[in-house]
């Protein structure tokens, strides 16, 4: 009884047409970019194979390696820590560990090249105490690499890690990983052979997500010239002014993609073998003795100084310095456009989210399943390969509304669609679709299908029941799933940069455009606003933690199904 | 007990309880009679329990008894020349019905003196007719429907 | 005919079949009871009732009104039914009022005020109506979801296990209250449970269906109970007492003398299954039938015992028993046992090979 029932498909059914024509019109950028490559106009293909793919894709894969394994230790790391071990701090630890969440990888990128680049305050302050006066004086690592930009995204993205495996810890059994210290097997043997097997699934997943990000990730590899396809894309296209080679190279970043996604995938269909009782014990956690205890606080801190209190504390005495009323008024209108795209998107996304979701739960049956599967699907897709297939799609679509016009009208529409905010919003709308279906979707399950059955059976239709049942008790995750893509699209910079209108600025591309002029004083304010928009879900996260804490008393509220009392 | 259903060729206030409706026809005009004549049978006795006539129904019953044996009779000669291959099932099921009208002709002696078993006199009809004679019918409808067009054509 | 007519209904669940070929009829004002184990696609004719589950064989009428066939689908929401849930899906965030009041929005707010009102009366629970289900017992909840079935007058009533709910105590209470609520309504009811004595309790007519969804036996309580026309449908009111024999001269000899085995062939293996309320116990061995039996053990039960026994002399000697008594057995009474059996609850069935 997963579906509370499937109905005639014999008249026209709004949900059912719906859920498909909304994955259907989510899928046509990507769609649009591998029939670009494969019919490319002008085909440099050759010419790129000969020339930069083979870079970009060693460059690409040295940096996924990199912030892989990066977040792996990180997150793995602090999440055993804090779920397992008592130390100084850990119940601080426990949410502080997802703080460097809200930072976009690129704000850190700038923040920490003005730290540390030649003329910054710490190569400064070396040379002053010993005495040298030029670079060929002393060896300092160059942030502006690929070296740097894998330190850049660790620091930010490994709290994806730590979330998942911090939960995979938490729903192991203690008597598994008990049963093999009796065993006489140490805690760090029980550690490696019980514990870390055992959450490799949710971690694989968390990792994932890193991945995804990373190969996402436009504004760090720009500022940093680290020639990734992100930035090979932007480059064909911008500069080389080829787009059917932008699409070829997008392709094969959706190669990329294609073998996280199946990776993914494998992880998930092991997980069942594991056991995710979401019953809650305390866990008992072993004290950490002496030095270890210190130890495991500073390996705590240390992400969280530096991916977090570091970059904020430098961007707010910035913003105090180069404080200027006149650029402050601008950074107004930035950020009340980005509100309104953000807003726009976030309420639109949520809108189709529930359609969608509910076709699927009043109808049931493959169709509908995949349409949603289809959907969520644009998460996955680099900004740089979505910006390429939005543009290539409403441009056609104007060009062939514009001949209409012409032939029939004798008039010119000119581009409706193309550099509006239309063109942003389709954008933002398909690559983070994902964030309120899923959200949505967890919430509506939660509802016990009698609950369908007893409205409809007291005479409501699927509309009235929707309206006077489902959305009353799942209104906090629709709040939930307009505020997550809300905040993803503020932080969002490879499609904004794109697709925006003509001297149209956001938050995001406000602060990319005068960090990479070296003028990060000047966008310190509007980079703050971002971060502090991207603190939301973090506080959202930090709260699900505490209710969900061993001890705590109730179970969390989110695990319970709606409508069944006790 | 009952709703109520006024049978439009009465024009008296006489309310039956029973009737054949579309969902319990087997479209085969000779098991449809009988299972009218069924019904009405039925509706005689509920009749008598209504007007406080209780005591003709140790008369009433026997005809229900009778004419139901009459009509398994004739329904297992049809299902025979038909050659319906679930026909010795079906003889079965008469058989079993034995007992229930054992039951009914002992709630009939009972019904006299005691409402309650009139009521389940009442009830016991409805079901055995609408439910253990009928229902089992309907599960050859279209194999029958289908062989006497045949048999009708032919 | 008014009520419920259900003909020829089978559902499968990828290759699981589990309704095969079920009919039945529900005239208005009676109480049908689908009775059978967890998981034997009762719930499901149900929801196909219901149209909650789409139909995919047979047929299903509702006053003369076909909502269920090939070619018809009538979504639950016009076929004017009433659904109790097992787990009531009351709608937590409205009041009880409110979601009595749920089904009323065809009429005007004045008499669909009066309407719910009126059916919060009538399961007793008006002074509960501003309250939200969760600050009320499991009873309550069961009849407020009973009384927002019944608030729009449904021409049929569907219950799924409506008492499965309730402890013990509040069961009973609960039924009485639901059945006297039902038969007040004159509402054709089809019901579904995997409790007997709820079926017994409830149903004017009972419907047994075994695991293989077909209905085993139709009839009333007392068809079902004393008639039962397979050993998996007696063996549903509890354990019973077995005893193997080959029939000689149409009967089976046993310890307590010769017992019918209706018409089974001699030389034919039969077990008689013995219900333990079938055996009697005295202390005075005066009637036909007594055998002498030895206390093995008395269990009190509250109104009634069961009691372990031992067959002393004949040809089950050494045989153990179990009998229920009604109240308590006398362990000091002291002197000698006797046990006999009620003819009414033998049945004999054909052992299979």
């Amino acid at each position: 009884m997963t579906k509370p029932w499937r109905q005639s498909w014999g008249r026209l059914d709004l949900w059912a047409v719906g859920t498909v024509v909304f994955a259907v019109i989510s899928a046509v950028p990507v769609m649009a970019v591998i029939y670009l490559a494969l019919t490319p106009g002008d085909n440099i293909w050759p010419h790129l194979v000969s020339t930069v793919l083979g870079g970009y894709i060693a460059t690409t894969i040295t940096l996924m390696v990199g912030v892989g394994s990066g977040t792996l230790v990180l997150g793995v790391g602090s999440a055993w820590l804090v779920t397992m071990c008592r130390f100084p701090g850990r119940r601080l630890f426990e949410w502080g560990m997802l703080l460097p969440m809200a930072m976009p990888a690129y704000i850190v990128a700038y923040v920490y090249t003005d730290i540390l680049e030649f003329a910054g305050p710490v190569q400064g302050a070396l040379r002053e105490v010993f005495g040298w006066s030029s670079k060929r004086d002393y060896w300092f690592p160059e942030i502006r690499s690929l070296g740097g930009a894998i330190t850049m995204m660790t620091l930010v993205l490994y709290p994806y890690v730590y979330l998942l495996s911090r939960a995979a810890f938490l729903e192991q059994s203690v008597g598994v990983f008990e049963a093999s210290r009796s065993l006489g097997r140490g805690p760090w043997r029980s550690f490696f052979t019980v514990a870390l097997p055992l959450a490799r699934p949710a971690i694989i997943i968390g990792l994932y997500l890193v991945l995804m990000e990373t190969l996402n990730d436009y504004g760090t590899v720009d500022f940093f010239a680290v020639n990734t396809f992100s930035l090979g894309i932007f480059d064909v296209w911008m500069n080389m002014n080829n787009v059917s080679g932008a699409a070829q190279l997008a392709t094969v970043m959706l190669v990329f993609v294609a073998v996280l996604v199946l990776g993914e995938r494998y992880a998930r269909r092991k997980q069942r073998f594991h056991n995710t009782s979401t019953k809650m014990q305390p866990l008992p956690g072993f004290p950490l003795s002496g030095a270890l205890r210190y130890l495991a606080t500073a390996g705590c801190l240390l992400p969280i100084l530096l991916g977090f209190v570091l970059p904020t504390l430098v961007l707010l005495a910035y913003a105090h310095r180069h404080y200027d009323a006149e650029l402050t008024a601008e950074i107004l209108g930035h950020a009340g456009n980005s509100v309104k795209l953000s807003v726009l998107a976030g309420a639109i996304a949520v809108v189709i989210a529930i359609v969608m979701t509910y076709g699927a739960r009043i109808k049931g049956g493959p169709l509908l399943t995949a349409a949603n599967r289809i959907a969520a699907m644009g998460y996955a897709i680099p900004g740089a390969v979505l910006a390429v297939g939005v543009l290539v799609v409403l441009g056609g679509l104007d060009n062939s509304i514009d001949d209409f016009a012409r032939r029939h009208f004798g008039l010119s529409t000119g581009l409706l669609f193309s550099g509006t905010i239309a063109a942003v919003t389709f954008g933002y709308l398909v690559r983070f679709l994902a964030l309120s279906l899923g959200t949505v979707e967890a919430s509506l399950g939660k509802v016990t299908p009698s609950m369908d059955g007893a409205s409809r059976s007291l005479g409501r239709g699927a509309f009235a029941t929707m309206r006077l049942v489902h959305l009353p008790l799942i209104r906090a995750s629709v709040l939930t799933a307009v505020l997550l893509v809300f905040v993803d699209c503020m932080k969002e910079l490879p499609m904004t940069v794109i697709l925006r209108p003509f001297n149209f600025q956001t938050l995001a591309t406000f602060v990319h455009q005068y960090a990479s002029d070296e003028q990060l004083g000047e966008a310190a304010l509007a980079a703050l606003s971002i971060v502090g928009v991207g603190v939301l879900p973090v506080i959202l996260l930090s709260l699900t933690i505490a209710r969900s804490r061993p001890g705590h008393g109730a179970e969390p509220a989110a695990a319970q199904p709606i409508g069944r009392e006790a | 007990m009952f709703s109520p259903i006024l049978k439009n060729n009465k024009p008296t206030e006489s309310f039956d309880m029973v009737e054949i409706t579309q969902s319990f026809k087997i479209e085969v005009e000779a098991i449809d009679a009988d299972h009218r004549r069924l019904v009405e049978i039925i509706n005689e006795i509920t009749d008598a329990i209504d007007d406080g006539r209780a005591e003709e129904c140790v008369a009433l019953v026997p005809n229900f008894v009778e004419f139901s044996q009459q009509h398994f009779e004739r329904e297992e000669a049809l299902l025979t020349k038909h050659a319906y291959p679930l026909a010795e099932k079906h003889r079965q099921h008469h058989v079993g019905l034995t007992d229930k009208m054992k039951t009914i002709q002992a709630l009939s002696e009972r019904a006299a003196h005691s409402q309650p078993a009139a009521d389940a006199l009442r009830k016991e009809l409805v079901f055995i007719l609408m439910d253990d004679v009928i229902n089992e019918d309907l599960a050859f409808k279209s194999f029958l429907v289908k062989a006497e067009a045949e048999g009708g054509a032919g | 005919m008014q009520g419920l007519h259900m003909v020829g209904v089978r559902h499968a669940y990828g290759r699981t079949q589990v309704l095969n070929d079920i009919s039945l009829t529900v005239p208005a004002g009676e109480l049908v009871c689908l009775l059978g184990p967890s998981g034997c696609g009762k719930t499901t004719l149900l929801r196909i009732a219901a149209g909650m589950e789409r139909l995919q064989g047979g047929s299903v009428t509702i006053d003369e009104q076909v909502v269920a066939a090939p070619n018809v689908q009538v979504p639950p929401e016009e076929r004017q039914i009433g659904f109790m849930f097992q787990d009531y899906a009351l709608f937590p965030h409205l009041s009880v009022f409110d979601n009595v009041a749920f089904g009323l929005f065809r009429l005007d707010q004045g008499a669909a005020r009066t309407r719910a009102m009126e059916v919060l009366e009538q399961v007793g629970m008006t002074h509960h109506a501003d309250k939200h289900p969760h600050l009320l017992s499991g009873g309550q909840q069961q009849r407020v979801a009973l009384a927002r079935a019944l608030a729009p007058k449904p021409r049929l009533v569907l219950l799924d296990e409506p008492f499965a709910g309730l402890d013990t105590n509040m069961r009973a209470r609960v039924r009485q209250q639901t059945l006297s609520v039902l038969k007040q309504t004159n509402v054709a009811t089809l019901m579904v449970t995997h409790d007997p004595r709820e079926a017994m309790f409830m149903a004017d007519r009972i419907k047994v269906m075994g695991e293989n969804g077909q209905i085993l036996q139709s009839g009333r309580p007392e068809d079902i109970y004393y008639n039962p026309v397979e050993e998996y449908v007696a063996r549903l009111f509890g354990p019973m007492n077995m005893i193997k024999g080959t029939v000689r001269n149409g009967a089976l000899e046993t310890s307590f003398g010769v017992l019918s085995v209706n018409g089974q062939d001699d030389g034919a293996a039969v077990r008689l299954l013995i219900r333990p309320e079938g055996i009697n116990l005295s202390s005075n061995g005066d009637q036909p039938g007594d055998t002498p039996v030895e206390v093995i053990s008395a269990h009190l039960l509250g109104d009634s015992s069961i009691v372990r026994i031992r067959i002393r002399d004949g040809i089950n000697s050494g045989a153990e028993f179990q009998a229920r008594i009604p109240g308590a057995f006398d362990l000091m009474g002291g002197g000698r046992t006797w046990a006999r059996v009620d003819p009414a609850h033998v049945f004999p069935y054909p052992q299979e090979q």
